[in-house]
């Protein structure tokens, strides 16, 4: 709630031209849409409740008809500010490793000519819109957001979020992780890396010829070491890792740039059919033991889970079109990155405060996927009373007694006073129960819904 | 030499009992002499502990758990705390006692009714408009096992806003918002 207090605040700074009391009845909605799971715009016309109403401003909840327009009426300089001052901050404590990856949505449309681009997950080239994240790999979190047309790289989208970073970081040494869409051009390449005050680790791309160079390598440049099996039975992995250097940039053109760089190859041996072969250009730290790099490398695995979450939990693919669906010139429709921006970020700051919830639990809990978060501590019934100066929620937990227990009463240690809602403070009370063994069980009785 | 000693003693110890028993209007005659030299030594380390309140309650704690019978308001008396605060000391077992005194509870005494109880008293208020006063007491004490006098429900009314104590009536009672909420919405 108090991240919502915070939103509330800021949107009326940056989106107030949206008319008084819109914005917070826009972001709001955004964001407890992706907090609860509601997957589209489309179902708030079926939504009627009140506790969501009051969560997203008002008395009732915002018909599809109104959100919908209000996400497209915003005005892209105010959505830009609202980005920026709702940053999270990039804490000491966070490290200084940052990954920037794209997710890509896909726009099915033949009548309007957007530009295409590449969709990992269904391998194949089409219409599509991009998404850029930063993030933190130790804070575990979404830094920033950069939305582009389907035809944005990686390298030059990352070039712009880093200068950023940079001085969110005061000073640090940034470690950067950076899929292979960043190596596909040398030169773009290089002018991101070769930067004095920053690590920079990218995944090669996987080309025959690479691959055939990395065969060639002396049996000897080769270290065999083993890791532990995918699952708690299984023999452990054997890994292969050489170190080497490899050209980048144009040898023929003497003006553009080029450098020797770094190169970890890992070749993992399968239990069965061909080896995986992998590599990992390093820019700037010549010192780190190679295996060292590699476990770093793969710590970017939480940058992509969390954007499972955002696809899966936070519904971030649907968000509005960036292209203008009402213009004239179907082949040229451009852009408004408003609606999607807003969106997106909705979305992301809804995935960085669940985990943020997730770490106040106890350790069975942290870093608990969203829909485990719902299903035990968000989809409790719950009765209202309007107090004179307070809004006293009755929770109805039928489990997780204690767990409840010291929630409500660390919440009612300093009430949020709402202030969308004539500034009352919100109490959270209990009924009184016995406190029973807490053990495993289905916490909702009603449909069968996922579990995770 | 060690005669005379005893003999200072003796009459260092009426000297002292007497004031404290003027003091807090204790009859020392009720006491036997080896009582009476107990409370001389309390007296006298209470003294030696001057303002360390946790220290006192130590000693007021192993006085009660000595079986000398002296009884509580001595006690109390004795270390400068009330009755009832001995009494609730010597109910504790001596881990529990090492505990407080390791961890003690700062400030205000922990409230009876806490604010997760508002939504009892709330939902009590909402389908019982006409209540009297007494009549939610009961509830409270029925409910939630806690007993409280009038002056405390009307400082909890007040502060979480669920109305007013009007002579024997609970005014401005809650609004209900209406149906219960489910949590997930209804999409």
């Amino acid at each position: 709630m108090p991240v919502a207090v915070r939103l509330h605040r800021i949107a009326e700074r940056y989106l107030g031209r949206l008319g008084p009391g819109k914005a917070t009845r826009l972001v709001l909605s955004l964001f407890f849409k992706a907090v609860l799971g509601i997957q589209r715009v489309f179902h708030f016309e079926t939504i009627n409740d009140l506790g969501f109403a009051i969560l997203t401003g008002g008395k009732t909840v915002l018909s599809r008809t109104m959100l919908g327009g209000l996400v497209r009426a915003a005005p892209i300089k105010g959505v830009l500010r609202f980005v920026r001052a709702t940053q999270p901050v990039l804490q000491r404590s966070d490290g200084a490793t940052v990954s920037i990856d794209e997710h890509v949505i896909a726009r099915f449309t033949r009548k309007f000519a957007i530009r295409k681009g590449f969709h990992t997950i269904r391998n194949k080239h089409m219409k599509v819109e991009k998404l850029f994240y930063p993030f933190s790999v130790g804070g575990r979190k979404l830094l920033s957001l950069i939305v582009t047309r389907g035809n944005g790289g990686l390298a030059a989208i990352s070039q712009s979020l880093l200068a950023p970073l940079r001085r969110r970081a005061r000073g640090r040494k940034l470690r950067v992780i950076l899929d292979a869409g960043a190596a596909l051009n040398h030169q773009q390449l290089l002018a991101l890396a070769q930067h004095p005050r920053q690590v920079t680790l990218v995944r090669t791309p996987r080309k025959p010829a690479y691959r055939e160079r990395w065969a060639k390598l002396p049996a000897s440049a080769w270290q065999r070491l083993q890791e532990p099996g995918p699952f708690k039975k299984a023999p452990p992995k054997i890994i292969h890792v050489a170190e080497t250097r490899m050209h980048l940039g144009s040898k023929k053109d003497r003006k553009a740039s080029h450098a020797e760089v770094r190169t970890i190859v890992v070749r993992e041996q399968a239990r069965r059919g061909k080896e995986r072969w992998h590599a990992i250009w390093v820019f700037n730290d010549d010192r780190s033991p190679a295996f060292d790099l590699v476990r770093e490398f793969r710590t970017r695995q939480l940058h992509e889970q969390t954007y499972r979450i955002l696809l899966h939990d936070a519904f971030v693919d649907t968000a509005p079109s960036g292209y203008n669906k009402k213009s004239p010139n179907v082949k040229r429709p451009g852009f408004k990155q408003n609606a999607i921006t807003l969106y997106a970020w909705t979305a992301a700051l809804a995935a960085n405060a669940l985990d943020a919830f997730s770490r106040t639990l106890p350790s069975r809990f942290l870093h608990a996927h969203p829909r485990t978060l719902r299903r035990w501590l968000f989809n409790v019934d719950a009765d209202l009373f309007l107090g004179n100066d307070t809004l006293i929620v009755m929770l109805q937990p039928r489990q997780l007694q204690r767990l409840w227990l010291s929630i409500v009463r660390s919440a009612n240690r300093h009430p949020v006073r709402i202030p969308w809602f004539d500034n009352r403070r919100l109490i959270l009370a209990l009924p009184k129960h016995k406190l029973l063994p807490e053990g495993a069980f289905d916490p909702r009785s009603g449909p069968a819904s996922v579990w995770c | 030499m060690a005669r005379s000693e005893s003999s200072e003693r003796e009459a260092l110890r009426q000297s002292v009992l007497r004031e404290w028993a003027d003091a807090h209007g204790v009859d020392l005659a009720r006491f036997d002499l080896g009582q009476q030299w107990v409370i001389f030594f309390a007296l006298r380390v209470v003294m030696h502990l001057g303002q360390v309140a946790i220290l006192k309650r130590v000693l007021g704690y192993f006085l009660a758990a000595s079986k000398m019978d002296l009884g509580s308001g001595t006690i109390a008396a004795v270390i400068g705390v009330s009755d009832r605060a001995v009494r609730s000391a010597q109910a504790l077992e001596p881990q529990a006692m090492l505990h407080s005194v390791q961890h003690p509870v700062g400030g205000h005494r922990k409230p009876k009714l806490e604010a997760h109880h508002a939504g009892v008293i709330a939902k009590y208020l909402v389908d019982h408009p006409h209540a009297l006063v007494q009549d939610l007491l009961d509830f409270i004490t029925r409910e939630l096992g806690v007993t409280i006098d009038r002056l405390t429900l009307r400082r909890y009314i007040a502060r979480y806003g669920l109305g007013c104590l009007r002579g024997d009536l609970v005014t401005n009672a809650p609004l209900f918002s209406g149906e219960p909420v489910t949590g997930e919405p209804s999409c």
